[in-house]
Order: C-alpha cells, then structure tokens, then sequence
C-alpha cells in the first residue's frame, strides 16, 4: 500500500514539475466595452451600447457616447462598429508613441472579399474636422480613413502638419523636410 | 410569430400546484415548478428545430400572470441546432402571456461561440422580438483578437 502511495506521489512531482516546465500558453487578446446600459437585438445580432461608453484593446483605447456593435450570426469578429458623439481614441503605433484621434464618428468595418481582407477605421466630424495627432505630426480629414491593413491614413480633404520637433535640424526654425536637401 | 408555432413544452422534474393555462395555441406553464424547460421551435419547413429553449431551476407565482424565475437560462438557436446565444439571470420575473422577462439584479449575455460575452445589472427581455436591455453596468468581453487595432 505505502508503495502505491509513494509512486502516486512521486507521479505527481513529476507531473507538477511537467506543468513547471510547459510554457505558458498565449492567451488570445480581448477587447473589454464598458458603458452605462446597453441593447442587445438577437434578431439583428447587434449590440448597442449607451453613456460613457469605454473601449479598452490592447494597443487602443476608445471613448464615445454611444457605440454599436455588428456581430456575425455565425459568430467570429464584428463586421461593423460604429462609434458616435465626442470620439476619442487614444493608440500607440509601431514606434511606441500615442495616437490621439478625435472625431464626432468613426466607423470601423471589416470583410473578406475574393480572400482580401479589408479593414478600415473611417472617421467623420470634429472641430472642425477628424484630427489626428502624435508627436510628429497632426493630420485632419473630411472623411479621414485609416486603413487598417496598409497602416495608412487617407481620405478628403487631406492635410498634414509636421510638428517642430524640440532638437532637430542643425537651427531652431529646421524644416522637417531637411533630408531633402 | 405565428401562436401555431409558439409551442411551449413544459418539462417538469419535479413540480407543485400546477395548472397550465390556455391561450389561443399557446400553452404557458403557471403555479410553482421546478427545473422546468419550455421550448419555442421554428417555422415550418423547420418546425422541429428548437428555436429558444427557457429554463429555470424555480418559477414561482405572482399575480398578473408574472412567475418568479430563479437561475434563470434563455438559449436561442440556429436551424441547424448551433447556439446562437445565451442569457443567464440568477433570478427574473417573467411575464407568461407577453414573453417578458425583467429583473434588477444581474444578468449575462454570451454567443455560442464564447467569444462574446456581457454582464450587467437589471435587464428587460422581450421574446417576442429578441430584445434584451440591459440597465446599468455593462460589461463586454470580445475574445480571440476582433479590433487588432494598430496604426501606421
């Protein structure tokens, strides 16, 4: 008996020092929405969401008054949101700096069309229009489209602004297109 | 929907006092009960495919037609039997004859998939039309990467 006991153990060390050394799988990245009340239409298979409404990614953060959610009936990643009233998105780039967007909506969908994936953030409204800024640059547009798959901004009414930085160029007043000359 | 097709199957474990009242072809389930299911199906052609299953572990009479549901479960399906979603309450009043369920406390929402789920407190659900709103606090989990957001 004490034999068995012993083995049972000495299989649950070896078990537990297995588990030890099993890297930790990668959880799946999860976007958490958090607001006020909320309206779900099975019929629809849209979410709807009310006041305060927070959007937290893990490289994004969204605020807004009111958001809609599209969601497949077969399941799988939204098609359609739709974020309206005092949007604001805060996200860091590749180089780590923050992004803050602001615009009255923006509307982000997502499809796969002939296997091409297409997924865009178009942005509408703003004072006076959809601005974004980081600290290089600021760029309005009416509409202003970010292009999810490229990494681009595009869109009407397009116009850039690159920001002096604080200790570039060789003066105070350097273009920051010096690397043309 | 059609009261033809709104075929309520009440399925009784083990059950109190109970009487079925008649509504047109509609047959909704009163007095106490426990671990009850009552099942909606589809349309013909489909009329043997559970549409919305409503399950509970204690429904208790109140006046107006209104049953005091505990542990509360809706499930909606597709016709091919795949869950579509799943609503829980640990307790709800919900009303026979017009298909309302409502409650203050909390309630949860997910797909069938499990990749989408909500919490919040106190909801309103409406069979009829699918409708469910929720009050106050809500709170939605999308699993598996939607919304890979990343600028240039």
């Amino acid at each position: 008996m004490k034999f068995f006991i012993i083995l049972a153990l000495a299989g649950s060390c070896v078990c537990l020092r297995a588990q030890t050394n099993t890297p930790p799988t990668a959880q799946p990245p999860e976007t958490v929405i958090t607001s006020d009340s909320g309206r779900f239409n099975g019929i629809t298979h849209q979410m709807f969401y009310t006041g305060h409404v927070v959007v937290i990614d893990p490289k994004a953060k969204l605020w807004c008054e009111a958001l809609t959610v599209d969601l497949p009936a077969s399941g799988g990643r939204p098609t359609n949101i739709v974020a309206i009233t005092n949007v604001v998105i805060d996200t860091l780039d590749d180089k780590g700096q923050t992004n803050h967007i602001t615009a009255d909506k923006a509307v982000y969908t997502f499809s796969v069309v002939n296997s091409v994936t297409n997924e865009t953030i178009t942005f509408t409204g703003g004072q006076p229009s959809p601005k974004v800024e980081n600290p290089q640059f600021t760029i309005y547009g009416e509409p202003l489209v970010l292009d999810l798959v490229t990494k681009q901004y595009g869109g009407s009414n397009y116009r850039m602004i690159f920001k002096q930085a604080p200790n570039s160029g060789n003066g105070t007043n350097a273009s920051p297109f010096n690397f043309l000359k | 929907m059609k009261p033809a097709t709104r075929k309520f199957y009440l399925i009784l474990t083990a059950g109190i006092g109970l009487s079925v009242l008649t509504d047109h072809a509609q047959q909704v389930p009163v007095g106490h009960a426990t671990d009850f299911v009552s099942s909606t199906y589809f349309e013909p052609p489909n009329e043997q495919q559970v549409k919305l299953k409503l399950s509970g572990a204690e429904a208790l009479p109140l006046p107006g037609g209104v049953q005091d549901i505990r542990q509360l479960k809706i499930e909606t399906f597709e016709v091919t039997g795949k869950t579509e979603m799943i609503v829980r309450a640990p307790q709800c009043n919900f009303s026979l004859l017009d298909g309302v369920a409502n409650s203050t406390g909390h309630m949860e929402l997910q797909s069938g998939d499990g990749k989408f789920h909500v919490q919040g407190d106190g909801f309103l659900w409406r069979q009829n039309d699918q409708l469910l709103i929720i009050s106050n606090n809500v709170h939605t989990v999308i699993k598996s990467g939607v919304l890979q957001f990343s600028p240039p």
